[in-house]
């Protein structure tokens, strides 16, 4: 499962320099905002095939946002987004088209993602139909077999949405997504919304398939127990840039940013001891439409140092190949 | 389903009380139903036997419990302008009075679901400012002097309408234009706020995720979820459409229930105001039901029972 196995010899995704620049509070009369809300600000990174990348940070620090740029569901400020050789920032309508079934998402909200209206079969057999591949019976046919490989009964294909539980839902919207044969797929906190007690279930539901199939994913994540447990790379960001980003197991066992260190020491340890480590970092997330000068940790960094608030540091390869964006890592 | 439309048919028999019950007080307080009859020469004996004849000399709950039981039997008394039952009278004029609201609902429905929808899709764009500003504009205009400014338009300078009356279909244009906009303002700001509302949901952009066409997407998913606001107010709106058709009819001389109704309360003919009163808080109340059939038969997700 690791990135070296490439086939093709080149990353899945490769995304270079990306930004997402959002305007806030636009003047009345002006076309010019007022501000502009950094949400992803400079991001660089790639998606190795058959292999999972864990996409962590606080709430606001732009992993949806990013999420949706890689897949082009949001239009890049600027950057690159290559998908499989193919620039997708800069196709045009038509060719994006052509080439969406590669690259799927699923989204937290496992209610919000299905049409209230449409019959689950009919929403999994749907693109199948209108990009024109089978007969309506040999789709629905096809639709059964994926329902399976998620771990449904196709019996439940005449249903509609809200007949079923939370966890079944996601497996539907996994399916949705799995329908098109996709070689990624873009999972944005696919069980924050769940029952503790399914989350692990849909966890393992997305290795069973990644083991099948061979894709690849983007975990998006604030919960660095489950990214350990999925991701081959994880990236760490921070207010739109990336912090840290290596193998996984290195990064979470041996953090190089103190960001990473604060993120790792909140993870409830394997087995409950008496005290957790909580709480480690202190402070507020700094305004994204104000970033700061500098660092945009430093604010919150236990060992600032004058340099911090002063030169932003370059997110930089470490001697063991990880990249750290910290001047003293 | 069944179990729901009977539930909702057996609160109709409350309403009507309810509607009764106002009817025949508001009646009784704003003049004596003996000066209707007789007029300003009559006899004492003759004023006493009328009160007799009519059972006014009985409490006031028999006389409205005898109103009630003449209601359900749907006898409402003689006309007193027309010589003929109420309700006969009331059932000639529903026709004209449907044919008005019904023309005004197409129309309605029509600028209404266009307009919201260009507007959602070229949001905050040349077209959206345009439509959305007539629609505030729209708002709040008083919709009979539209009428009158219609009929001064194309009836007066341009003579290419009558200003009124019935005939062929180009006296129900200016009537009908006039009754939807008493609603299609509304309708176009509704339909814009819940089709951007939906665009944003998350079914919506998997819909894009497949690189499914974009009109596909506006059919199959955004307007079916985008209508539940639309046809809730419609039922909301049913009551106003009657209100306005009585504006509208007395306007344009159209032959309806409304202008029936303003001509009777002149001419003091109770019993074709209590006809025509019941006869429309009939209709709002199955109109109402309608929408709520409508809804559930549109939305998998609401279950009558
Ligand atoms: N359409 C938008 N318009 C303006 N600002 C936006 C928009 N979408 C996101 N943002 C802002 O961009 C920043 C990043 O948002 P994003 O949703 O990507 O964060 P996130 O890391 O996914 O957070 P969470 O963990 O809460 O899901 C936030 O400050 C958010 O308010
Ligand atoms: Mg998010």
């Amino acid at each position: 499962m690791m990135a070296d196995a490439e086939p093709a010899g080149r990353p899945l995704l490769e995304v270079e320099a990306l930004t997402k620049h959002f305007p806030v509070g636009r003047h009345l009369l002006r076309r010019a905002p007022r501000h502009v809300l950094r949400a992803v600000d400079g991001v660089s990174l790639t998606v190795a095939r058959h292999s999972t990348l864990g996409l962590v940070g606080e709430s606001g620090c732009g992993k949806s946002t990013l999420g949706r740029l890689m897949i082009r569901l949001l239009e890049p400020t600027s950057g690159r987004i290559v998908f499989d050789g193919i620039d997708i920032a800069t196709a045009d309508p038509a060719a994006l088209r052509q080439m969406r079934s590669r690259f799927q998402m699923v989204f937290q909200d496992p209610l919000g993602s299905l049409d209230p209206r449409v019959r689950v079969g009919d929403s999994i057999a749907e693109p199948l139909g209108i990009l024109g591949e089978g007969s309506p019976k040999r789709n629905l046919e096809r639709a059964a077999q994926i329902l399976s490989l998620v771990g449904l009964d196709p019996s439940v294909m005449g249903r509609y949405p809200h007949e079923f539980s939370g966890g079944q839902k996601q497996r539907i919207s996994i399916a949705r997504a799995l329908i098109v044969s996709p070689q990624l797929i873009v999972a944005d906190e696919p069980v924050s919304a769940l029952d503790v007690s399914v989350r692990a279930q849909i966890v393992n539901l997305f290795q069973d398939v990644q083991e099948k199939l061979g894709l690849s994913y983007v975990f998006v994540s604030h919960d660095l127990g489950i990214v350990r447990h999925v991701a081959d790379h994880v990236a760490i960001m921070y207010l739109g840039k990336l912090m840290e980003y290596g193998v996984a197991r290195e990064v979470l066992r041996e953090p190089a940013h103190p960001y990473t260190r604060a993120l790792v020491a909140t993870i409830p340890p394997p087995r409950p001891l008496k005290e957790r480590p909580r709480a480690a970092i202190v402070g507020d997330l700094p305004n994204p439409i104000d970033i700061p000068r500098g660092c945009r940790f430093a604010s919150r960094c236990p060992l600032v140092q004058p340099i911090c608030r002063e030169e932003e540091p370059e997110l930089r390869a470490l001697d063991d190949g990880r990249k750290a964006a910290c001047h003293f890592a | 389903m069944l179990n729901f439309i009977l539930r909702r048919l057996a609160t109709i028999p409350i309403s009507i009380l309810i509607v009764t019950a106002v009817t025949f007080f508001i009646l009784r307080l704003t003049g004596d139903p003996v000066e209707l009859y007789l007029d300003i020469t009559r006899t004492p004996e003759q004023e006493a036997l009328l009160r007799q004849e009519l059972g006014l000399d009985q409490p006031l709950i028999v006389q409205y419990l005898q109103f009630l039981a003449d209601i359900v039997r749907l006898d409402f008394g003689r006309s007193l302008q027309f010589q003929a039952p109420a309700i006969d009278i009331v059932v000639q004029r529903l026709g004209a009075t449907f044919q008005l609201i019904g023309a005004a609902l197409v129309i309605a429905l029509v600028v209404g679901l266009v307009g919201g929808l260009v507007s959602a899709r070229y949001k905050d764009r040349t077209a959206d400012m345009v439509i959305s500003s007539l629609a505030v504009a729209g708002q709040s205009m008083p919709s009979f002097w539209l009428g009158i400014l219609l009929v001064q338009l194309f009836a007066l300078n341009l003579g290419w309408l009558p200003t009124s009356g019935t005939g062929g279909w180009q006296h129900l244009v200016l009537p009908s234009v006039t009754l939807a906009a008493f609603i299609a303002p509304n309708l176009v700001l509704i339909t814009r706020t819940s089709v951007l509302e939906i665009t944003d949901e998350l079914y919506v952009t998997t819909a894009r995720s497949k690189g499914l066409p974009r009109l596909r997407i506006l059919l199959r998913h955004i307007l079916p979820n985008a209508l539940n606001p639309i046809i809730s107010f419609f039922g909301l709106q049913v009551g106003r459409l009657v209100g306005g058709s009585v504006v509208t009819e007395t306007i344009f001389a159209w032959p309806g229930i409304g202008r029936l109704m303003i001509g009777a309360i002149y001419q003091r003919d109770v019993p074709v105001v209590v006809a025509s009163v019941i006869i429309v808080a009939l209709a709002i109340i199955i109109a109402n039901l309608l929408v709520d059939l409508i809804l559930s038969v549109v939305d998998p997700r609401i279950r009558l029972d």
